[in-house]
C-alpha cells in the first residue's frame, strides 16, 4: 500500500516536471490515495488509508453539520458547540487534550460554513486512546456537560470573536460579506463566529438538543490515515464507535436559493492606517464547474509580481500596498473576493478606477497561455505538497467525501486544475465578476480625536 | 509555488474558523451546583476503559551527510523524502543584528532586493523564471543570519540554482528598484501599526534589549529606511552576501553522489569579492531590567488588550536550552499548561495564552503572552503573575506535570520530521544556531534525561517574577484605572517602544 501510493506520487511528479518543460504537451499526471471506506451498523462511515513511511496516524473525525444549519438567534452555534467537545466526556470528564498531550498529539477541531471536524496526529502507540477519545464524546458528552462548562466556553469564543474579528485590521468584513452577500435567512447571511447577542443567549438545552440532533453516527465520518494494521484499527473502531446507537437521520443544509445580488456599494470604518477596497460577488459552489476556474484566476490576478493587479496597482502604479483575490469555496454557493489596501497618498478613486481596467481587460481580451501555465504549475506543485504526510491525505480523503461524496477524487480534483484553459477562465471571469452583481465595500480609518480626516489615504504617509 | 496555496488556502481561513478549544480546568470539571448529568446517550454497561498508550514507537531522526563545495562552502544534506522535490536552504552569518547603527533594516531591506533583478533579468523576470520552473525562492534576514530558501522540483534544481548562482553574485541593486522596496517595507510598518500583537512584539524586544544585540526592529524604522542608500545595500551585499559567510543545508531523496556535482556546478562557483570584509556585529546585550514595570502602548477603542510579559533569558546554549523549555512547558508551553488553564478554561479571559522561551545566538528572553478582554487587562496581568509565581514558589510542578511534558516533547519527534520541508526547518535551525553534531538526533534522550528538580532549576534561573517588563496593547482609557491599581509604574511608549511624555 505503501509502496503504491510513493510509486504513483512520483510518477505524477516526474509527469508533470515534463509538462513544466513543454507546456505545450497536455498532460496530466497520476495520482491516488488508496482507501478502503465501509458503513457501520450504526451509519459510522469508515475510511482508512494505510502508508508505513513514518510511524504516526491522522485520525479525524466529520461530523455533516456547519453553521448554515444553525437556527435563527443562535449564530456561532455550531462553533460554540465544537469548543464544548473539548471539554470532557462522561468516562473522560476533563481536558480532552489530557491524556494526547503526553503522546505530543497534534489536535484541534475547526467549524466553518459547511461542517465541523475534529483530528489528532498521533504516534502509533496513541492510535487507539484517540478513536476511544472521538468514540466517548461521540457517546457519551451530555452527562459530563454543565452550565459552568458553557458559561466559560461562551467567553472564550466571545474572545476569539473579538481577537480574529475585531482586534484584526479589517476582520469586521466577513461579517458585512455574509450579510450583503446572500439573501435574509440564507444559510451563509451569518458568519460562524456569530454575534455577541446570539452567543450569549445559547443555553444547555440549546447544546443537549444540538448534540441529539446533530452528533449521531449516521451523521459522521472517520477517516484513519497513517501507519496501522488494518485488522486491529477495524477492531478498535467496531469496539469503541459500534455500540453508540443510531440517531434519527438528520438533514442537513444542502441547497439554498442563493438570490439576486444587486450592486451597492457599502463604507464602513475600522482601527486601521489605510483604506481598502473590497470587491466580491456570488461564484460557483465547491467542486461545481468553474470553482478551479475561479482559483486559477485568483492566481493570475493577485499571486506574485507578474499578476495582474499586483503587477499594475502595487508595483508599476504604486497606488495600493497590497492586493488580494481569493475564491472562499462553500457548498451552498461560494464568494469571490479581491481587495487592494489604499497606498499613502493615494485615494480610494484612484484604485477603484485601477482594478476596473484590469478586469475590463482581463474580462475582454483572456489570459494569456503563460498566466495559464504559471497558475497551474503552482496548483499542482501545491498539490503533491498536500499530498506528503498523512494528516495532509487524510484531510483530503474528508474533504473530497464530504463535498463530492466520493473519496476517490484525487485525480478529479486534479483534473479540475490541468484542465482550465484561457477560454474557460475566460468565460467564467465574464460570468463571476459582473459589475451589475458586484458588492463593494469600502473600509476607511475611523476618525482619530486629535487629527482632523480627509478620510483619504494620506495620513500617516512619508514624512 | 507553496505559497500560493498556501495564500489561497490562509484566506479560506478567515472565513472558517480553525479553531478551539479543548478541556476545562481539572478543577472546575466533575462538579457543578448547576451541573445536569442525565443517562449516556448509548447504552453501554462494559464501556470498556480508557486505553493505556503502549511504548512509543521506535523512531530515528534522520542523520546528515557533510561535505564542502569547491569554493568552500560547508553543506549539510538530509536524504530523505518520498517525493522528487529538493528543499534547500542557505544561512549567510550576519544577520540583522548586524545593522549599523540608524540603519535597522539593511540587513532585511538587502535580502529583498536580491530578486529585483539580477543578471540579464529584472524583478518580473526573475518571478516569470521561477513560476515556469515552478519553484519557489524567498530570502530574509532574521537576528543572526541572512537567509535563502528554495524548493524545486528535483530535475529542475539546477536550473533553479543557475538562477539563485544569479540573484546571489550579480544582482542588480537598481537605485528606482531601492526606491520602490524602500517604500514597500515603510508602507508595511505602517500598517503593522494596526496590528495590536505585532507592536507587542517589536515594543518588548525594545524595551527588553533596547539599542543592543536583539533590541533593534530588523524591519527599520520610518527615518532609518529614509537613510538607507545604494551604497549601503551594494557594501552589505559585497561583505555579507558572499560564500565565506555561508552555509548550505538540503533535503533531498538524492545522495551526496547525485548532488554534489549539481550543486558544485553551481553554487561551488560563487566566488567572494576581493574588498568583502564581513561586518563585526556587535553582540553586547544591554543591561537587563530589574523591577516590574507596564508600558503601555494606547490603541484606544479596541475590544482586547494585546499582553506580552518577559525578561531577558540567556541566550541559546546546548547544554541547558532544553531544560529550560522543559521548565516552561507545563507552565505555559502548551494547551494544557497552568497559564491558559487558568486564563482561558477558567477566567474566560482570552482565547489563549502562552509562555515561551526564545533564543537567538547571543541573547535569549522568556516571555508570556496573550489577546485579553480589555476590561479583564489588569485580571489578566495578575493571574500571569500567580501563575509564574506560583511555579516558581509555592506551586511547583509536580512529577506528574513534568512527566507528560517529556512525553510530549520526546513522542512529537516523528511528527516534526514527516515532511521534507519540516526536515529542513529543524537542519537549518540546527545550522543557523550552531548546534553541535548529534544534537537533533539525540533530543528523545536528553528530554528523557531530564529530571523535573532540573528543569525546575533552570526555570527559575531565567525567570524572576519581580523582574518582568509587561507590555500593553491596547485602550489606557478603558482599561488603565484598572491596570494602575496594581500598583506598578506605569509608562506610555510609542508603536516602536520609544518613552512617550506624559
Amino acid at each position: 500500500m505503501t509502496e503504491s501510493i510513493l510509486r504513483r506520487t512520483r510518477g505524477a511528479l516526474a509527469l508533470m516536471a515534463a509538462l513544466v518543460a513543454t507546456p505545450a504537451i497536455a498532460q496530466t499526471p497520476t495520482i491516488a490515495i488508496p482507501y478502503e471506506e465501509y458503513e457501520l451498523e450504526n451509519g459510522l462511515q469508515v475510511i482508512l488509508h494505510e502508508d508505513d513511511t513514518t510511524p504516526i496516524a491522522h485520525v479525524e473525525l466529520w461530523y455533516h453539520v456547519g453553521s448554515k444549519d444553525e437556527v435563527k438567534g443562535r449564530s456561532g452555534f455550531a462553533h460554540l458547540f465544537e469548543h464544548l467537545m473539548f471539554n470532557g466526556s462522561e468516562h473522560a470528564d476533563g481536558e480532552y487534550f489530557a491524556p494526547l498531550q503526553p503522546l505530543g498529539a497534534r489536535i484541534n477541531g475547526s467549524t466553518n460554513g459547511d461542517r465541523t471536524n475534529y483530528y489528532e496526529t498521533v504516534p502509533t502507540n496513541g492510535i487507539e486512546l484517540a478513536l476511544w477519545m472521538e468514540a466517548d464524546r461521540m457517546g457519551f458528552l451530555l452527562p459530563a456537560l454543565t452550565q459552568q462548562k458553557l458559561d466559560n466556553q461562551r467567553e472564550v469564543v466571545r474572545n476569539e470573536r473579538r481577537q480574529r474579528y475585531e482586534i484584526t485590521p479589517y476582520g469586521e468584513v466577513w461579517v458585512y460579506l455574509s450579510e450583503e452577500m446572500f439573501p435574509t435567512d440564507h444559510p451563509y447571511e451569518h458568519t460562524t463566529i456569530g454575534s455577541h447577542e446570539d452567543l450569549e443567549a445559547a443555553t444547555l438545552d440549546d447544546v443537549k438538543n444540538f448534540f441529539r440532533q446533530w452528533y449521531v453516527p449516521n451523521n459522521a465520518t472517520l477517516v484513519v490515515a497513517g501507519s496501522f494494521d488494518k485488522a486491529q484499527v477495524k477492531g478498535w473502531i467496531e469496539t469503541y464507535f459500534g455500540p453508540i446507537p443510531k440517531g434519527e437521520q438528520p438533514s442537513p443544509v444542502t441547497e439554498a436559493d442563493p438570490g439576486v445580488i444587486e450592486a451597492k456599494t457599502i463604507e464602513i470604518t475600522d482601527e486601521v492606517q489605510l483604506p481598502r477596497v473590497y470587491w466580491a460577488w456570488g461564484s460557483p459552489a465547491f467542486f461545481a464547474d468553474g470553482d478551479a476556474d475561479m482559483d486559477v484566476l485568483s492566481l493570475v490576478l493577485a499571486d506574485g509580481k507578474n499578476s495582474r493587479l499586483y503587477k499594475r496597482l502595487v508595483f508599476e502604479d504604486r497606488i495600493a500596498k497590497d492586493v488580494a483575490a481569493f475564491q472562499a469555496s462553500a457548498m451552498l454557493g461560494s464568494r469571490y473576493i479581491l481587495y487592494a489596501t489604499v497606498a499613502p497618498g493615494h485615494t480610494v478613486e484612484e484604485v477603484q478606477a485601477a482594478l476596473q481596467e484590469e478586469i475590463d481587460r482581463l474580462k475582454k481580451d483572456g489570459p494569456t497561455a503563460a498566466e495559464i501555465e504559471r497558475a497551474t504549475n503552482a496548483w499542482q506543485k501545491s498539490f503533491y505538497q498536500r499530498l506528503e504526510s498523512v494528516a495532509g491525505r487524510g484531510s483530503m480523503l474528508h474533504l473530497y467525501n464530504g463535498y463530492t461524496g466520493e473519496p476517490d477524487f484525487a485525480q478529479e480534483d486534479l483534473n479540475r486544475y490541468t484542465s482550465v484553459t484561457a477560454e474557460s477562465l475566460s468565460q467564467w471571469t465574464n460570468a463571476v465578476l459582473d459589475d451589475g452583481k458586484r458588492i463593494e465595500l469600502i473600509v476607511r480609518p475611523a476618525p482619530k480625536e486629535d487629527a482632523p480626516t480627509d478620510g483619504g489615504g494620506s495620513e500617516g504617509g512619508a514624512q | 509555488m507553496n505559497r500560493a496555496l498556501a495564500f489561497v488556502l490562509s484566506l479560506s481561513g478567515a472565513l472558517a474558523l480553525h479553531g478551539c478549544c479543548w478541556g476545562p480546568n481539572a478543577k472546575t470539571a466533575t462538579t457543578s451546583a448547576t451541573a445536569q448529568p442525565e443517562a449516556p446517550a448509548a447504552e453501554a454497561p462494559a464501556w470498556p476503559a480508557m486505553p493505556v498508550p503502549g511504548p512509543a514507537p521506535s523512531f530515528e531522526v534522520p542523520s546528515a551527510t557533510s561535505f564542502t563545495l569547491a569554493n568552500g562552502i560547508p553543506v549539510t544534506l538530509v536524504t530523505t523524502g518520498a517525493v522528487p522535490l529538493v528543499e534547500l536552504q542557505i544561512n549567510l552569518g550576519v544577520g540583522y543584528a548586524g545593522d549599523p547603527k540608524g540603519k535597522e533594516g539593511l540587513a532585511a531591506l538587502t535580502a529583498d532586493m536580491l530578486n529585483e533583478g539580477a543578471g540579464d533579468l529584472d524583478a518580473l523576470g526573475i518571478e516569470d523564471a521561477l513560476q515556469r520552473l515552478a519553484t519557489d525562492l524567498s530570502l530574509g534576514a532574521d537576528v543572526d543570519s541572512s537567509q535563502v530558501h528554495l524548493n524545486a522540483l528535483e530535475d529542475k534544481l539546477q536550473p533553479s540554482l543557475e538562477l539563485l548562482l544569479s540573484v546571489l553574485s550579480e544582482p542588480t541593486l537598481a537605485q528606482a528598484d531601492l526606491d520602490r522596496v524602500i517604500e514597500d517595507r515603510k508602507r508595511s510598518l505602517l500598517a503593522a501599526k494596526d496590528d495590536l500583537p505585532s507592536v507587542g512584539r517589536r515594543v518588548f524586544n525594545r524595551i527588553l534589549f533596547g539599542d543592543g544585540y536583539h533590541g533593534r526592529p530588523g524591519g527599520g524604522t520610518e527615518a532609518s529606511l529614509s537613510s538607507l542608500t545604494r551604497k549601503d545595500v551594494t557594501s552589505w551585499h559585497r561583505d555579507v552576501w558572499s560564500p565565506t559567510n555561508a552555509s548550505l543545508v538540503v533535503v533531498s531523496r538524492m545522495d551526496q553522489a547525485a548532488i554534489q556535482p549539481i550543486l558544485d556546478a553551481t553554487l561551488g562557483t560563487w566566488t567572494a569579492d576581493a574588498k568583502a570584509k564581513t561586518p563585526e556585529v556587535d553582540t553586547t546585550i544591554a543591561e537587563k531590567k530589574s523591577g516590574v514595570t507596564v508600558y503601555w502602548v494606547d490603541k484606544p477603542g479596541q475590544s482586547q488588550s494585546y499582553i506580552r510579559l518577559g525578561s531577558q533569558a540567556p541566550g541559546f546554549d546546548a547544554a541547558t536550552h532544553h531544560l529550560r523549555v522543559l521548565g516552561n512547558h507545563p507552565v505555559g508551553g502548551n494547551f494544557t499548561a497552568r497559564i491558559n488553564m487558568n486564563l482561558r478554561e477558567d477566567k474566560g479571559y482570552t482565547y489563549g495564552a502562552r509562555s515561551f522561551f526564545g533564543a537567538s545566538r547571543h541573547a535569549g528572553f522568556f516571555g508570556a503572552a496573550s489577546s485579553v478582554r480589555a476590561d479583564a487587562t489588569a485580571a489578566s496581568i495578575t493571574e500571569f503573575l500567580a501563575e509564574i509565581n506560583g511555579a516558581l514558589g509555592d506551586k511547583p510542578v509536580s512529577d506528574d506535570e513534568h512527566a507528560r511534558s517529556v512525553g510530549s516533547m520526546v513522542q512529537a519527534q516523528p511528527g516534526n520530521y514527516e515532511r521534507m520541508s519540516s526536515v529542513l526547518s529543524q537542519f537549518a535551525h540546527a545550522d543557523e544556531m550552531g548546534y553541535p553534531d548529534g544534537y537533533l538526533q539525540s533530543a528523545a534522550e536528553r528530554y528523557s534525561g531530564t529530571t523535573r528538580e532540573q528543569a525546575q532549576a533552570a526555570f527559575a534561573e531565567a525567570v524572576s517574577g519581580n523582574d518582568l517588563a509587561i507590555i500593553v496593547v491596547g485602550d489606557r482609557a478603558a482599561a488603565g484605572p484598572a491596570v494602575e491599581e496594581l500598583g506598578f509604574p506605569i509608562v506610555a511608549v510609542d508603536d516602536e517602544g520609544m518613552l512617550l511624555e506624559e
